[in-house]
């Protein structure tokens, strides 16, 4: 995480490679997180990055457990590549999908390294998410009691989204 | 069947242009790592092979950040990580193992409380957790870094899962071997969940190798300083090393990245194609 983030941080400056690929397509360069209206989309072209190769482990898990009898069967009938993608890979790898969907979101909620690393919470306040404004509060700062009280919401949040989560997964294992 | 072989085509294309897009980022890292800091961003705009490719090899960054005492912090990061797998797969496995297998009272609440435990990111418990920690004396210490490793609960969850998948005719048999419950874990339950228990331990490993908030609370003597901190000072410096910044990154990511190689193949088969023939 800190390694990545470091990596996007200086492809991503303004003299930086990023910007020389655009400069390839005639595209002006950008100021990505200098900027207070690019910031958020940085934070998310390196949290994207991240987090696709880590949660892709999940679901090549989930995909070996599919049976190919399944393909086989769907080629009999007819079904061309796509066909099987939606009719066979989707519906088998649904729980591998909604665990990714809600792990991955909730772990971009505390997203704090890139943060704490980069930005600082800037440019004028755009990228001070939570996480990092909770840790900003408590220890640089000195504001112990907001800090507590933005953890509170923090965690009831969490809590909501586990609640959905955890929902959808039961429903997955009646089925079994 | 010639529809078939462009749709073949296309696709790989379409791998092809990915993947390089996801290694690109990779390259310039290892390339930065072997040439000037000042020749890195020379040749970032307008982007060409030299982008990619270091014009005079160097190794001043290696050398830089081994003079910085990067090793040392690459050593603390191996000790805890390594020791959380080990320690951690062996706990997380039995818990699994007593999760799936062994019916006891309040079996489901416990499974509860496991799955709530990792739906809820460690993040969010890390900063009041950490002022526990200081309250019990074991701040900076290694013990410190490795105790919020061991206990996964999606380790627990995903072994779980796996033990579940054992076909049950296989304890059976063993029981009627005269096996108990311990002999049974080790003898068909662990050699069957092989592939899962591998994966279990890349998630132990991960999620020690990157954790940078916890360290970051919990340490505050350099000496004890995860390579990730110990980089993000370099990063964050007032004058900026950004050379041997490169050169500490690519090392970081080069040890995961050798773990996972290594370790590829043994994804491929998984508990579906092993055990039970029928």
């Amino acid at each position: 995480m800190a390694g990545s983030t470091i990596v996007w941080g200086l492809a991503l400056r303004p003299d930086g490679p990023v910007n020389g690929v655009l400069d390839l397509f005639g595209l002006p360069a950008q100021p990505w997180f200098t900027s207070p209206h690019q910031v958020v989309l940085s934070m998310i072209i390196l949290a994207s990055w991240i987090g696709i190769g880590y949660w892709m482990m999940f679901l090549i898990a989930g995909l070996n457990d599919v049976p190919p009898v399944y393909y086989e069967a769907a080629r009999l009938d007819g079904a061309g590549p796509i066909r099987q993608f939606f009719s066979v890979t989707i519906p088998m790898l649904r729980r591998p999908l909604l665990f990714v969907l809600v792990a991955d979101t909730v772990s971009n909620f505390v997203l704090f390294a890139p943060v704490q690393i980069l930005t600082d919470g800037g440019p004028n306040g755009k990228s001070d998410f939570l996480m990092f404004d909770i840790f900003h509060q408590s220890y640089e700062l000195s504001n112990p009691y907001q800090a507590s009280v933005e953890l509170l919401f923090l965690l009831v949040l969490m809590i909501a989204i586990v609640a959905v989560q955890f929902r959808l997964l039961r429903t997955d294992d009646g089925e079994e | 069947m010639h529809a078939s072989r462009t749709f073949r085509i296309t696709m790989t294309a379409v791998a092809v242009i990915v993947s390089l897009l996801f290694l690109a980022p990779v390259l310039w890292l290892v390339a930065s790592t072997f040439r000037t800091a000042t020749e890195t961003f020379a040749n970032s705009s307008p982007v060409g092979w030299s982008t990619l490719w270091p014009q005079h090899w160097t190794t001043v960054n290696l050398s830089s950040a081994i003079d910085n005492g990067f090793l040392r912090s690459l050593g603390n990061s191996i000790v805890v990580a390594g020791v959380t797998v080990v320690v951690g797969l062996a706990i997380s496995a039995m818990a699994a193992y007593a999760l799936a297998v062994i019916p006891f009272r309040g079996r489901s609440a416990v499974f509860t409380i496991v799955v709530l435990s990792f739906l809820v990111s460690f993040e969010a418990i890390a900063i009041p957790l950490s002022q526990s920690f200081s309250d019990w004396g074991l701040s900076n210490s290694l013990v410190a870094l490795i105790l919020p490793g061991l206990g996964n609960g999606l380790v627990v969850f995903t072994l779980r899962q796996f033990f579940l998948g054992v076909p049950p005719s296989l304890a059976e048999a063993a029981k009627l071997d005269g096996a108990g419950p311990f002999r049974t874990f080790w003898s068909v339950y662990l050699p069957l969940t092989k592939p899962a228990l591998i994966g279990a331990g890349l998630i132990l490993f991960l999620f020690q190798w990157q954790a940078y908030l916890w360290p970051l609370l919990i340490i505050s003597h350099s000496s004890l300083d995860l390579a990730p901190v110990t980089i993000s000072k370099a990063f964050g410096g007032f004058s900026t090393d950004y050379g041997r910044v490169f050169a500490e990154t690519a090392i970081l990511a080069v040890i995961p990245a050798g773990v996972l190689l290594a370790l590829q193949r043994y994804f491929v088969t998984s508990v579906a194609s092993t055990g039970s023939k029928e």
